[in-house]
């Protein structure tokens, strides 16, 4: 019994100062290769796992008919999605034009380019953080490239790229609490910050106290670094007012996009857009 | 022997944690098998084993975490700690007692974490009403399953370590 207790206290003292080791750390070329050995070592488990669960769902190989529907039917789905995002890129594209023409002197956006990647790995106890997508730099994949998704025929902001590895890149979502974009209400043209919290809805901060934009959309805005302008974050719900006191008011956001339901996203290459 | 039995498990576990959540999570809330399983160890293995286990099932949580990483891998820790503690002292062979250690451990590893976050990003961690009503419950109602995989295995603690 004794011996044991000194073992645990041993394996206590050992785990607790590995563990704390890791959150002293910084954030740095250490921490981010650990991580990628961990991603390393368990993403091919998790893949070959992925493609059994998609043979044990998919119909039997001997009938041909049903298989040739289905891959036709995945075709159509590609080119209904591809079809939906051109829209937006459309639709943004004209806002951006009706803006453009207006205020003189601002270079025009170039088109999204980028890649679609699946969702392979989620974790229930940051459901609204973060999940992993099945492409990584060798996709050309980048740190903080911008994410967008299509939900109801709509494509709306789902986060930005903050870890890549060689074949998967981690994806903190728009509904994080870390996360904010800056954005511009497309009926007023107000700029406002949304910040995630950690749930389904938004915050979108620093309105004018004028401001009443329920069911107003939100867009990205021209002055963030990281989206470009344009993309749909989400609608007002209601705008709450903090007192005579301050100079803002801040509103509830609906995501356009559930960043909790998505299967598949498109990584929008910040580098491409760039070279445009 | 025990060594091998200990690492099937966690592989089982943490693609069993891993599907759960990417592919059967309605409303975003699935219980965690690795916080079920690493209880369930914690009671039936040596204190190396349970040790060891515990930290890994956090470490993957924390590959997993956005932001604090360590967090999950100390609170797992601590957790695992506390069991084997009191384990000596309570019985924890019946379903019932099983359910309520996994409720408490889900509670208390929660604080920890969100603590973790207070010290280390100075923001309290909060994940949500939803999981923090609903997590404690069904990983109680799961628990009981893992001490059974464990005493399957045959994860006793004597001279295991």
């Amino acid at each position: 019994m004794n011996k044991e207790k000194r073992l645990a206290n041993m394996a206590l003292l050992f785990f607790a100062t590995l563990s704390l080791l890791f959150l002293i750390l910084p954030t740095g070329p250490l921490v981010r290769s650990i991580k990628a050995i961990v991603s390393f070592s368990t993403y091919p488990f998790i893949n070959t796992a992925q493609s059994l669960t998609e043979i044990s769902a998919g119909v039997p190989r001997n009938v041909l008919d049903l298989l040739n529907t289905e891959s036709e039917n995945r075709i159509l789905r590609e080119q209904a999605r591809d079809a939906a995002l051109m829209r937006a890129q459309l639709d943004a594209a004209l806002e951006e034009n009706r803006r453009l023409s207006e205020i003189a002197g601002f270079k025009q956006d170039s088109q999204w380019k980028g890649v679609w990647a699946r969702v392979v790995e989620r974790d229930p106890t940051h459901w609204n953080s973060s999940f992993m997508i099945d492409r990584g730099f060798s996709s050309g994949i980048e740190l903080h490239d911008g994410v967008v998704a299509i939900q109801n025929g709509k494509v709306g902001l789902v986060g930005k790229v903050i870890e890549v590895s060689r074949e998967t890149a981690r994806v903190l979502l728009i509904t994080d609490e870390m996360f904010s974009v800056t954005c511009y209400l497309k009926d007023h043209g107000w700029d406002a910050l949304a910040e995630g919290q950690g749930r389904e809805l938004l915050r979108l901060n620093y309105l004018p106290t004028e401001a009443q934009t329920d069911g107003g959309e939100v867009f990205t805005s021209k002055s963030s670094v990281v989206f470009p302008p344009g993309i749909s974050i989400g609608t007002v719900l209601s705008v709450h007012s903090h007192g005579n006191f301050m100079t803002f008011v801040s509103a509830d956001l609906l995501p356009t996009v559930r960043p909790g339901a998505v299967k598949e996203v498109f990584v929008m290459k910040k580098s491409q857009q760039e070279a445009q | 022997m025990t060594f091998l039995r200990l690492v099937v498990f966690y592989l089982f576990c943490v693609t069993a944690h891993w599907w759960l959540g990417t592919h059967f999570a309605p409303a975003g809330i699935t219980p965690s098998i690795l916080l079920a399983a690493t209880v369930a160890v914690a009671v039936a293995a040596g204190p190396l084993a349970a040790h060891a286990f515990g930290f890994m099932c956090g470490v993957y949580l924390d590959f997993a975490a956005p932001h604090l990483f360590g967090g999950y891998a100390l609170a797992f820790t601590i957790g695992t700690y506390l069991i084997w503690f009191f384990k000596w002292r309570m019985d924890f062979s019946n379903p019932a007692s099983q359910m309520v250690l996994a409720f408490m451990l889900t509670i208390l590893t929660g604080v920890i974490y969100g603590a973790a976050g207070m010290i280390f990003m100075n923001k309290f961690i909060w994940r949500g009403w939803a999981y923090t009503i609903f997590m404690p419950f069904a990983n109680a109602v799961i628990a009981p399953v893992f001490f059974a995989c464990a005493r399957l295995l045959a994860l006793d603690s004597e001279g295991n370590d």
